[in-house]
């Protein structure tokens, strides 16, 4: 199915030219939005012409670029000369072959011969400037080319760079946006043509900068790691960082932006190429992870060992908390203040990169918001250098720079006598002026209708209401209860359409609240816990029967209980990279909530054999080892999302698709689905799904607990010792059965331990 | 009047991993057609005089439903008059098929009829798509008639078969199979399938090993036990086919008759030992012909586990150079309904080309029983 929106976009389907780990990316991603998608590279030996496009198909296979089990289908593998044909067909054509102007140029002129005129025609190129790329090629490709910059890998980073001009038709500018929004789920960010565009451009001066500084200023890797992630950066700092990617790319990524860059510019200070340190680690094949040596190596025992920058001998690895920083890695204003070489380190570093980034924004981009969206999403910092200049203060970054002796840009002088580079709603453009901020609509701008500390109701417009969860990690705390109880009250008066969702950016909801479950037993208290999951149990399945059309808009973490509102809502739309599931066993507990009726009912209606067991025998394989989706499409082959629920690959297109889809099904007349009956295998049918764990336990791959779960499960998912194939249970006797064989289950100690255990350390007990 | 009973051609499909293997797209039934197929183009039997297709099948139920005895017959091209029947004992469906076409020719109700077997373990899961055992059978109750690698792990431990004495059967069963295999002694009961990728030809799940590697397998079954992968036979597709015929109808068509049934027998033991099964039968099925173990030349036993097959060979005192001279299913697979019908050609087979007067074919069958068939050569 398509992802939601990508039909609007005008590109139903794309080619991509070179199978490398960006091109055949890319073409993963198309496939993963549903979009039929051919993929080029150049022929391969006899009788194996497609070889080296299928071999880009099998590396996105073995490195998780496709969602779906069935993404490959979507890609038609060639190759350049017997299939340039095809580009005929596709409304996008993005070229991602080696970085070689002449190849380049020689592809697109052979692309010209066969492209329909108005399709879209982009370069993944990262160093060549767009005006050398369409140099004599005429004025009509002019107009359909663009550069559209991806990051690796294209399924994960969720920058585009996309590079336009004067001379680009505007059609096609705003299909390459739709698109990489609503098909391949990027955010956009127009820079100018200049070398590096924006994220390279200024993620790779820190990275040179962060290097050479630590080396200057005598700290250990490990410590220089630890301020740059105290920073906001990925937890593998600077170090750790070029072992990830590979030192070995140094001469290539870093040469080339240095020699397409003037002699004046900064970059020049920090040659990382001509660094002897980084020369004798390429020259010695220490390139990081890949070849099991760089800053960090793993020693004969499987210690770690560290590079000691000084002697370039490798020494045990002492790990720097951020606990140990100055300012114990939170307080940035106490690290850069310090007097040590930790704070001078970190104050040179910000202020070299805040100068850096104030000095060329003007010629980057429009305003200085793109500059901190392309580093923040391109290299995964929390705030970009602006930010985090707003952050301490730019007074602080200028006095750095002037105790530096370093010149104060004209950008980031205005900011620290105006008061920063962002205002409410306004960021300071290429110009110095402030301007307005493009921000996606924030759910808390919504009319709160009521609402308390774990959730509220929020008036969306057109008639439908958001319910949505804001309590620690969103779990279903007993507040959360008290307000969908209300909200539903509420239903048909208050709105006549209701979407689940929220705005928080990893977590729809972690499900039950688990530390609340543990207190009550603990206490023993069990006429309220068995309050609780029967509140719980009630209340979701009148969300399944209510009077108006309910929506769940899911994205991120969305587990157990959370997973379990979603199966009792008339609809889901998710967000492609959706981690949804039960997994309630690993945490010694089975779905209680409605989660084993509402899986085992929908699933005769899902392919495969019949008979009172198919169905049965389905949700234990699902259940009983907690399976949880690595993307919606996933979700939908297990069945924890229906075929017909929808997908968004953008995440700000989640709340209005939502809506959408609130809207359809109260436009369409809707109308709760009453008494729902199920069909039980019964005692026979929990034998038969235990003789298929028997082994696995005689065999000690499953424990007593483990064993223990999947007896009540299978009790569970048969109906029960009254359970019989030839009298289908209503849904709410089924879940009865949930929530009591639940609770006998809670009173195993070995259950607590799971609870207990998985509580502190967020990891499961295998007991 | 009674008639004696020929078995007067063999042929079988390869025999490859079920799930992994290059036949798990093939439907059971189609495989079964084929090898009917290759069965009557090879002997030159006609197909018009074709009594009934008796065919054993382990678990008959979708793509092996529909009474599957029938259906090949009819996908093989058959003429309509041609019956059918499916014929269910678990593992030792097609040994009961081949018994049960020669029980009828016997009592004179038919001179011709092809026996055989198939199973896709790929397509049909072993136990089926429904297992609803008895509510009142307890957990033992159960894992002794359906986990039939814990009765292998049993019969180990109580009749003293250790880790290295299964490793060492499986090496012997891989190390006799690939010779076989090499040298073309498996060639020729092999008819080749044809698939979307392309022809099989060769059994798929023979492999070179060592005791080396074999003694560096974890247990699958019971932590602590004996019993590996290696040591048990895989889930394999495959189909097979004899043909069952009277002296008449071999001397009417031309026919070379391979072996004559002599004797036949089941019997029963308890579920949790069934690997056991073949020592009583074999012995019923000794003493009904007059014979002792000593008067057979050929022994073809099937390797469900190596544990339980070296337990038979201990006491049914087999020689180990006659016993499954070409490899077992541990080396070749074991597709279930399948696998008696190979025992009982592949035995006739070997009379003929090792020149020798009598042959074994026995297996055990899970739920605890053993089935046992004794041929002379012709």
């Amino acid at each position: 199915m398509t992802a939601l929106g990508a039909e609007r976009t005008g590109v139903a389907r794309a080619a991509v030219i070179g199978a490398g780990s960006m091109g055949s990316g890319i073409a993963a991603q198309f496939a993963n939005a549903g979009i039929p998608v051919d993929l080029l590279d150049i022929p391969g030996g006899e009788g194996k012409r497609n070889a080296p496009a299928e071999s880009g198909v099998a590396r996105q296979l073995k490195a998780g670029g496709f969602m779906a089990s069935g993404g490959p289908k979507l890609v038609r593998t060639g190759n350049v000369e017997d299939d340039l044909g095809w580009l005929a067909e596709a409304d996008w054509i993005v070229e991602a072959i080696i970085e070689d102007l002449d190849l380049k140029r020689d592809l697109y002129k052979r692309i010209e011969t066969v492209r329909r005129p108005g399709t879209i025609l982009s370069s993944n190129t990262s160093t060549i400037p767009r005006a050398a790329l369409i140099a004599d090629m005429g004025d009509g490709f002019a107009a359909d080319f663009v550069i559209t910059h991806f990051f690796n890998p294209p399924r994960v980073m969720q920058l585009m760079e996309l590079v336009t001009a004067p001379e680009t038709d505007p059609g096609v500018a705003n299909r390459v946006r739709a698109a990489a929004k609503a098909a391949l789920g990027k955010t956009v960010v127009d820079c100018r043509d200049t070398p590096g565009f924006i994220a390279n451009r200024i993620g790779c001066f820190w990275m040179a900068v962060a290097a050479l500084e630590a080396k200057r200023l005598g700290l250990s890797v490990e410590r220089a790691d630890a301020i740059n992630a105290a920073f906001g950066i990925p937890r593998t700092g600077i170090f750790g960082l070029f072992d990830l990617v590979g030192i070995d790319l140094v001469p290539h990524v870093w040469g080339s932006l240095l020699s397409a860059l003037p002699k004046q510019d900064d970059l020049h200070r920090f040659d990382l190429p001509a660094d002897p340190l980084f020369s004798e680690l390429v020259a010695s094949g220490r390139y990081g992870r890949k070849s099991g040596a760089g800053f960090y190596r793993k020693a004969g025992d499987g210690s770690r060992e560290a590079l000691d920058l000084e002697t370039g001998d490798y020494r045990p690895a002492e790990p720097v908390a951020a606990a140990d920083l100055p300012g114990g890695g939170r307080d940035l204003a106490a690290l850069l203040a310090d007097d040590g070489a930790a704070g001078r380190y970190a104050a040179s570093m910000l202020a070299t990169v805040v100068a850096y980034a104030a000095e060329h924004a003007p010629e980057l981009a429009a305003d200085v918001g793109a500059v901190d969206i392309a580093i923040e999403l391109g290299y995964s910092w929390r705030a970009g250098p602006f930010k985090l200049a707003d952050r301490v203060g730019p007074a602080t970054v200028v006095a750095s720079l002037e105790t530096m002796g370093r010149p104060v840009p004209a950008l980031l002088a205005k900011a620290a006598a105006d008061g920063g580079f962002y205002a409410a709603d306004q960021v300071r453009a290429a110009d110095g002026r402030m301007t307005v901020r493009q921000r996606p609509a924030s759910l808390s701008e919504a009319r709160e209708i009521v609402g308390n500390d774990a959730a509220s109701l929020r008036d969306i417009g057109d008639g439908v209401a958001c319910f949505e969860v804001h309590s620690k990690m969103n779990t279903l705390a007993p507040a959360v209860f008290d307000l969908l109880e209300d909200t539903l009250a509420r239903a048909g008066r208050d709105f006549d359409a209701l979407v689940i969702g929220n705005d928080d950016p990893r977590t729809f909801s972690a499900g039950a609240d688990l530390s609340f479950i543990l207190s009550l037993l603990e206490s023993g208290e069990d006429a309220t816990l068995e309050g609780y999951l029967r509140r719980g149990h009630d209340v979701f399945h009148r969300v399944l029967q209510a009077p108006v059309p309910v929506v769940t808009a899911a994205h991120g973490l969305a587990l157990g209980g959370a997973c379990e509102i979603a199966l009792h809502t008339q609809g889901v739309v998710a967000h492609a990279e959706l981690t949804i599931g039960l997994p309630e066993t690993k945490a010694g507990l089975i779905p209680a909530w409605g989660g084993c009726t509402r899986l085992l009912a929908r699933a005769p209606g899902r392919s495969g054999p019949k008979g009172p067991m198919a169905a049965a025998a389905q949700c234990f394989e699902v259940i009983l080892p907690g399976r949880v989706s690595r993307s919606a499409a996933e979700a939908q082959e297990i069945g924890y999302l229906a075929e017909t629920d929808g997908i968004v690959m953008h995440r700000e297109l989640l709340l209005p698709e939502a809506k959408a889809r609130a809207i359809a099904l109260r436009d369409a007349g809707h109308r709760p689905p009453g008494p729902v009956f199920v069909t039980v295998a019964g005692p026979s049918g929990a034998k038969g799904l235990m003789s298929t764990v028997t082994a696995a336990h005689a065999a000690g791959r499953m424990t007593d607990t483990d064993f223990m779960l999947a007896e009540a499960l299978a009790s569970v998912l048969t109906g029960g010792p009254d359970g019989d194939p030839s009298r289908p249970m209503a849904d709410r006797e089924l879940m009865d059965l949930e929530r009591e064989t639940l609770l006998v289950l809670l009173q195993e100690p070995a259950v607590r331990g799971r609870i207990d255990h998985m509580l502190k350390t967020g990891k499961p007990l295998r007991n | 009047m009674t008639k004696d009973a020929f078995i007067a051609g063999y042929v079988r499909s390869p025999f490859t991993f079920a799930r992994k293997g290059a036949l798990a797209g093939v439907r059971p039934d189609d495989l079964g057609a084929h090898v009917i197929r290759a069965l009557l183009e090879r002997t030159g039997a006609p197909a018009d005089e074709i009594e009934d297709v008796v065919w054993g099948c382990a678990f008959p139920e979708a793509e092996q439903g529909l009474n599957i005895g029938r259906v090949v017959g009819l996908l093989a091209g058959l003429p309509e008059t041609s019956a059918g029947t499916t014929v269910n004992r678990w593992c030792g469906s097609s040994i009961q098929a081949v018994q049960m076409a020669a029980g009828m020719l016997m009592m004179n109700a038919g001179e011709a009829f092809v026996a055989g077997g198939t199973e896709s373990m790929s397509r049909v899961p072993m136990m089926g798509f429904n297992v609803l055992p008895h509510p009142s059978w307890d957990k033992q109750a159960i894992d002794d008639y359906i986990n039939v690698g814990l009765t292998a792990e049993r019969v180990a431990s109580e009749h003293d078969v250790t880790r290295e004495d299964q490793d060492r059967f499986a090496h012997a069963s891989h190390s006799k199979a690939r010779a076989a295999q090499q040298d073309g002694r498996l060639g020729a009961e092999i008819a080749p399938v044809a698939t979307a990728a392309g022809d099989v030809a060769l059994d798929g799940c023979v492999r070179e090993t060592s005791l080396e590697k074999l003694a560096e397998l974890k247990t699958v079954f019971l932590e602590d036990g004996t019993v590996t992968a290696a040591s048990s036979s895989p889930m394999t597709d495959g189909a097979t086919a004899v043909l069952v015929c009277s002296k008449e109808f071999c001397d009417r068509h031309g026919l070379t008759p391979l072996a004559r049934v002599e004797s036949f027998a089941v019997s029963g033991c308890a579920p949790g030992v069934m690997g056991l099964g073949p020592i009583e039968s074999s012995r019923k099925a000794l003493k009904r012909a007059g014979l002792t173990i000593d008067d057979i030349d050929i022994v073809e036993m099937n390797e469900a586990f190596a544990a339980q097959a070296e337990a038979c060979r201990r006491a049914l005192e087999i020689d180990p150079d006659k016993l499954n001279i070409d490899g077992g299913a541990i080396a070749l697979g074991h597709p279930l309904g399948a696998t008696g019908t190979r025992l009982v050609g592949k035995a006739a087979t070997l009379l003929k080309r090792e020149g020798k007067k009598r042959a074994l074919a026995t297996q055990c069958i899970g739920g605890g029983m053993g089935i046992a068939m004794i041929l002379e050569a012709a």
